[in-house]
């Protein structure tokens, strides 16, 4: 296939800087003329909008809630889960090479995957308290009793 | 009066408790490690795929790439070139191939033209060959005397596709289409032409004493004919009832 016939929905969504700002839609920090922390700059320090405040590293899968005055690509950086994007280093799109763009998107892509997975992980753990295991195991047959009531030895 | 608390059986409740802090280890570890494993695969995969691109292109700025793609930009096209070309080279070699010498002597008719004269008419004898091997077709087969009569005829090298027979006398018999799934009627007495091939009597439409006299013969031969319909389905395949019925051409 050719490289520019590649279909839009195969290639990772958020791999550029203006697919993340479209997210953006009602960001509050918009409407503060004072406030450092806006959609662009959320948007160029990788991140996709997941909430009025809050957004979401399409290469890390970190969740960031932000305040007016947070400077995105900080809180990006100083968290210690690795990050393709951070360890690139480039937030201007124009600065991307092949390379980069190729990693970033792989990158993406698997990420998007492993927090599908990640939510079904959850979603056990949350079926697995002790509450929900008692349920469970009251449920289960009591096979010691029904084996020795079949067995002909025991008659 | 307060509604009854339900017990809990004390055993059960212990084995939750142990249950519920193992599976929950287990899980979180179970998402450290898909998370290692979708980081060194998402590195695999770049790298796989980095590799599939030319050198001079890794480097390239993405916007200059979506602006104008090169045509040359994986190595694979490259590589598929030249063993496109090599294999260009291989089928020149192989025209000199056929020299060598073949004892068996019907295979030494068949080589012994050059190919480039013959190459046609060895095609041809090819595919004829796996038809040898249905014997019914084998057994059927009539050779079609070469003359002047023939000529622009269906005279077709496959035998169940001639809608004619032409006897060595030269004399053309048309040939009914025939159905495999209904057997062969018996023939009538008052029936004129009938002939055997393979065995089996075979009546030619338009040619029977019943057609040629009129309308009543007619009605006396649909009579005969829906009479020997069922008893030709009761009976299966048909032999023939003497040998005078038909005649082998």
């Amino acid at each position: 296939m050719a490289p520019g016939t590649k279909k839009k929905s195969d290639m990772a969504k958020f791999t550029f800087y203006k697919d993340r700002l479209m997210t953006f839609k009602n960001f509050e920090y918009d409407r503060d003329p004072d406030a450092k922390c806006t959609s662009q700059a959320v948007a160029q320090a990788g991140f996709y909008c997941t909430g009025p405040q809050s957004g979401k590293c399409a290469f890390c899968n970190k969740e960031l809630d932000f305040d007016p005055e947070d400077d995105p690509w900080y809180e990006h950086t100083k968290r210690d889960e690795p990050c393709e994007f951070v360890r690139i280093g480039k937030l201007d799109d124009s600065e991307l090479t092949i390379n980069d763009t190729v990693r970033l998107s792989q990158t993406a892509m698997i990420m998007t995957k492993l927090f599908e997975h990640e939510m079904m992980i959850n979603n056990l753990s949350n079926h697995s308290s002790s509450d929900a295991l008692f349920d469970q195991l009251k449920k289960v047959p009591n096979t010691a009793s029904t084996t020795k009531s079949n067995s002909r030895r025991g008659k | 009066m307060p509604p009854r608390k339900i017990k809990k059986d004390p055993a059960v409740v212990a084995m939750a408790d142990t249950l519920e802090t193992r599976v929950k280890d287990l899980l979180e570890e179970y998402k450290k490690k898909l998370r290692e494993v979708a980081l060194q695969t998402a590195k695999a995969e770049s790298d796989r795929i980095i590799a599939t691109i030319k050198p001079k292109y890794r480097d390239m700025p993405i916007m200059e790439f979506l602006a104008s793609p090169p045509d040359d930009f994986y190595i694979e096209s490259g590589e598929e070139e030249e063993e496109g070309e090599a294999a260009v080279a291989v089928k020149q070699e192989l025209p000199s191939e056929p020299d060598m010498e073949i004892d068996d002597a019907a295979a030494a008719q068949k080589t012994s033209i050059p190919i480039g004269q013959n190459s046609g008419r060895n095609t041809v004898q090819v595919k004829q060959e796996p038809e040898i091997d249905d014997d019914a077709a084998h057994e059927t087969s009539i050779p079609i005397a070469p003359s002047g009569q023939n000529s622009g005829r269906n005279t077709a090298a496959d035998e169940h596709r001639r809608n004619e027979i032409i006897t060595p006398a030269g004399q053309v018999l048309p040939l009914p289409t025939l159905q495999p799934e209904k057997p062969f009627r018996a023939p009538h007495v008052d029936e004129e032409i009938a002939f055997s091939v393979n065995g089996s009597p075979l009546v030619l439409a338009g040619r029977t004493t019943a057609t040629a006299a009129g309308k009543e013969n007619r009605k006396k031969s649909k009579k005969s004919g829906a009479a020997s319909k069922k008893a030709a389905a009761a009976a299966g395949p048909l032999q023939p009832e003497t040998e005078n019925a038909g005649t082998s051409v």
